[in-house]
């Protein structure tokens, strides 16, 4: 496996699913994504994101990319 | 993710692998055991050893043809013993012992396929493994099949007949095995591109 390229990007999706009493699986049947996969971009171990997989998101939710992530302070 | 086999498909793949597994021993083992605890003959086909002319009583070459026996001959023994039994048995189940084997590594690897994670080590495994049972049969198959022919053909020939001692191996088998390797190199290289992507939403 490649080693781990380092980054500061945070994913908020908990928090947005959160104040949207949504769970994890609802989204997942919503966009069409596995639960396995929003995990790993849940628990910040996603390593990329397809634009398809962003838009989706941000209409099931209803936000902007900004709101997904964020960037950590260095 | 959505899945690479249809649901019937995958079925069907299933059971034909384990068709695979189960009726391959069940005819080249279970049926000679069944013969044996019948004590029926046992019927052999080997060679001989002799190679001669078709005589024309049998079937006549039409012109610019010729017709030759190549030595096989079909025997049986009203009363074999108990190593011709086993004797007359290990090729067939050698060789469907092994391609049990090899449906069932290919069960797993379709299972992989079907859970959308084909390019996994497991997989390069899987065909490095069914190269080596491939050379394995390709070897030993005809290494036991002249034991066999050795032991039967000289216990149905008069005293003092010379049985052949001879093994064909066949080159396909072979070539099957590198194809196999190559293949398993190339899944190899998939592993590392799926390592790549790995972490990809």
């Amino acid at each position: 496996m490649p080693p781990e390229e380092p980054h500061r990007i945070i994913c908020r999706l908990d928090e947005l699913l959160a104040e949207r009493d949504m769970t994890l699986t609802a989204l997942a049947d919503r966009i069409g994504v596995t639960v396995v996969n929003l995990s790993v971009l849940k628990n910040q171990r996603a390593r990329a994101v397809r634009f398809s997989t962003l838009t989706a998101i941000c209409e099931a939710l209803d936000c902007q990319p900004g709101d997904v992530f964020t960037l950590a302070p260095a | 993710m959505p899945r690479t086999f249809g649901r019937t498909d995958y079925a069907a793949t299933r059971l034909m692998l384990g068709i695979a597994v189960a009726l391959p021993p069940a005819v080249t083992i279970g049926l000679p055991l069944l013969g044996w605890a019948k004590g029926e003959p046992l019927g052999w086909s080997g060679q001989v050893g002799h190679e001669q002319d078709l005589p024309a009583s049998l079937a006549a070459a039409g012109p610019g043809a010729e017709l030759t026996w190549d030595g096989t001959a079909n025997l049986t023994l009203a009363e074999p013993d108990a190593v011709d039994r086993l004797v007359a048995l290990l090729p067939g189940a050698a060789g469907s012992l092994l391609v049990a084997a090899g449906a069932l590594l290919l069960l797993g690897f379709v299972r992989r396929v079907q859970d959308g994670a084909p390019f996994a080590p497991g997989s390069v495994r899987v065909l490095r493994t069914l190269a080596g049972l491939v050379v394995a049969g390709a070897i030993l198959v005809p290494l036991l099949d002249m034991v066999a022919d050795n032991r039967l053909v000289g216990a149905a020939l008069t005293e003092g007949a010379e049985p052949p001692v001879s093994a064909t191996f066949g080159f396909g088998w072979f070539l099957l095995a590198v194809l196999l390797l190559v293949l398993a190199e190339a899944f190899d290289r998939g592993v590392r591109l799926a390592d790549d992507v790995e972490g990809l939403v």
